[in-house]
C-alpha cells in the first residue's frame, strides 16, 4: 500500500490541478493509495509511524525540499527509536525548491510517478548535523566560516563563496531487500566565488571528512536546501541508513 | 598519478585539494595524494604524494612519499622517494629524499640529504 503525505502548502487552491494530474497518473500506474494532508496541528512522526505499523509498502513525500527533509528526519528518528522497517521513502516534487529531488534523478510532478512505479531503490547513509539529519548536502557561506577537524587542524576560507558538505555515498539495490554495507563518504568542498571578469578560475578545495565542527557567528548552516541551524554544528556520518526510490541519474538544473 | 617520467600531477587522483581560497592551520594528515594551492601553517604528513602549486605558501614541515614543489615552502621536506623542485619553487629549509631534481630558477636555501641507496648506485 502506498501512502502519500502532502505537505501543508499544497492545500492552496493553486495546486489542485497538478495534484489531480498526479493522482490520475498514480491510478493509471496502479500505485494509488492513501492520501494524508499535513496541516498545522498534525504530527508527521506519529502519522508515519502508524502507517508503517499498518503495513505501508511505500511512504511518499509530496512537496519540496522541506517536505523531503521532514520525512527523512522522521524516518531516522524511527530507526533511532528502535523501530525496524524496510519501507522505502518515495518523493514527488511539486513546484519550486526541489534541488534535492533533481539530485536523485527524480523529475517533477507526473514524471515522478513513473519513477515511483519503477521502484529503483537506493540505500542512503544518513549524516548528522548536531541532532538533525541530512541526506545530500549541508552548506554555509564561506565568509566568516571556520571548520575544525578534531583537535588537529582548522580550515578558514579566505574568499567569498560556499562551504559544502556533500554525501557521496550511493548504494544500489535492485529489490530493496538487501542492505548493502558500504563505508559512507562525506566530503568537504570549499567553492570560491568566481569573479566574472577574471580569467583565472580559483581551485575548489576538496577534503574527505569523518567528523568536523563548523563555526560562523553570523550565518546558519542549511541542510538539504531547507532547514537552517545555528552553529557550532558537529557534522558526522551515522550508521543509520534509509531506502529511497530514485531516478536513473541527476537532472541538470 | 605522479611519476618522474612524465612529471604529471593529476587532480583526479588527489584525495585532498587545498585550493587558493583556503588557509589551513595545524597538523594536517592524509593517506592519499595531496594538492596544495593555498596557505598552510603547521605540519603536513601523507602516505601519498604531495604537489605544492605555484600559488601555495606553506610554512610547515612536510613528510610524504613523493613530492613536487612549485610554490613557497618554509620548513623541512622529507620524502621517501622522488622530490622534484620546479623553477618557481622557493624552499627555505632542509630537504631529504632518495632522488632529487632542481630546475633552473628555483630558490633553495638549506641542507640536502639523500638516502644511502642512491649514493651507492
Amino acid at each position: 500500500m502506498y501512502v502519500y503525505i502532502y505537505d501543508s502548502f499544497l492545500n492552496e487552491k493553486s495546486y489542485d490541478r497538478v495534484l489531480s494530474r498526479i493522482e490520475t497518473r498514480n491510478t493509471d500506474l496502479g500505485i494509488n493509495g492513501n492520501i494524508i494532508r499535513l496541516g498545522m496541528i498534525r504530527n508527521i512522526a506519529d502519522i508515519v509511524e502508524n502507517e508503517i505499523k499498518k503495513g505501508a509498502k511505500t511512504i511518499v513525500a509530496v512537496g519540496n525540499n522541506e517536505t523531503f527533509n521532514k520525512l527523512v528526519n522522521v524516518f531516522v528518528k524511527l530507526k533511532e527509536k528502535g523501530i525496524h522497517y524496510k519501507t522505502p521513502l518515495g518523493f514527488i516534487p511539486v513546484g519550486n525548491n526541489n534541488e534535492i529531488a533533481f539530485g536523485f534523478g527524480i523529475e517533477r510532478e507526473e514524471a515522478a510517478c513513473n519513477i515511483l512505479s519503477g521502484r529503483k531503490i537506493e540505500i542512503l547513509s544518513i549524516n548528522k548535523a548536531n541532532d538533525k539529519s541530512f541526506v545530500s548536502i549541508a552548506r554555509i557561506p564561506a565568509k566568516g566560516t571556520t571548520i575544525k577537524f578534531d583537535d588537529d587542524y582548522l580550515i578558514e576560507p579566505i574568499q567569498d563563496g560556499w562551504v559544502e558538505i556533500v554525501n557521496e555515498t550511493m548504494n544500489y539495490s535492485d529489490d530493496g531487500n538487501e542492505e548493502i554495507k558500504k563505508e559512507s563518504s562525506l566530503k568537504l568542498y570549499i567553492k570560491p566565488e568566481q569573479k566574472r571578469l577574471s580569467r583565472n578560475k580559483d581551485t575548489i578545495s576538496e577534503i574527505p571528512i569523518n567528523q568536523i565542527t563548523i563555526y560562523n557567528d553570523h550565518k546558519n548552516l542549511e541542510l538539504d536546501f531547507s532547514e537552517q541551524i545555528k552553529t557550532p554544528v558537529i557534522i558526522k556520518q551515522s550508521d543509520t541508513q534509509i531506502t529511497l526510490i530514485t531516478g536513473k541519474q541527476k537532472i541538470p538544473q | 598519478m605522479f611519476n618522474k617520467e612524465n612529471n604529471d600531477f593529476s587532480s583526479k587522483d588527489a584525495e585532498t585539494i587545498i585550493g587558493t581560497s583556503v588557509k589551513v592551520k595545524g597538523n594536517f594528515q592524509a593517506d592519499g595524494n595531496i594538492i596544495i594551492e593555498g596557505i598552510l601553517e603547521g605540519t603536513i604528513k601523507t602516505k601519498g604524494n604531495l604537489f605544492a602549486g605555484t600559488k601555495s605558501a606553506i610554512t610547515a614541515d612536510i613528510e610524504a612519499n613523493g613530492g613536487k614543489i612549485s610554490g613557497e615552502v618554509r620548513g623541512n621536506i622529507k620524502v621517501d622517494g622522488y622530490l622534484e623542485i620546479t623553477n618557481t619553487a622557493r624552499i627555505y629549509g632542509d630537504i631529504s629524499a632518495q632522488q632529487i631534481s632542481i630546475e633552473k630558477g628555483a630558490i633553495f636555501q638549506g641542507n640536502c640529504q639523500m638516502s644511502q641507496n642512491t649514493a651507492n648506485q
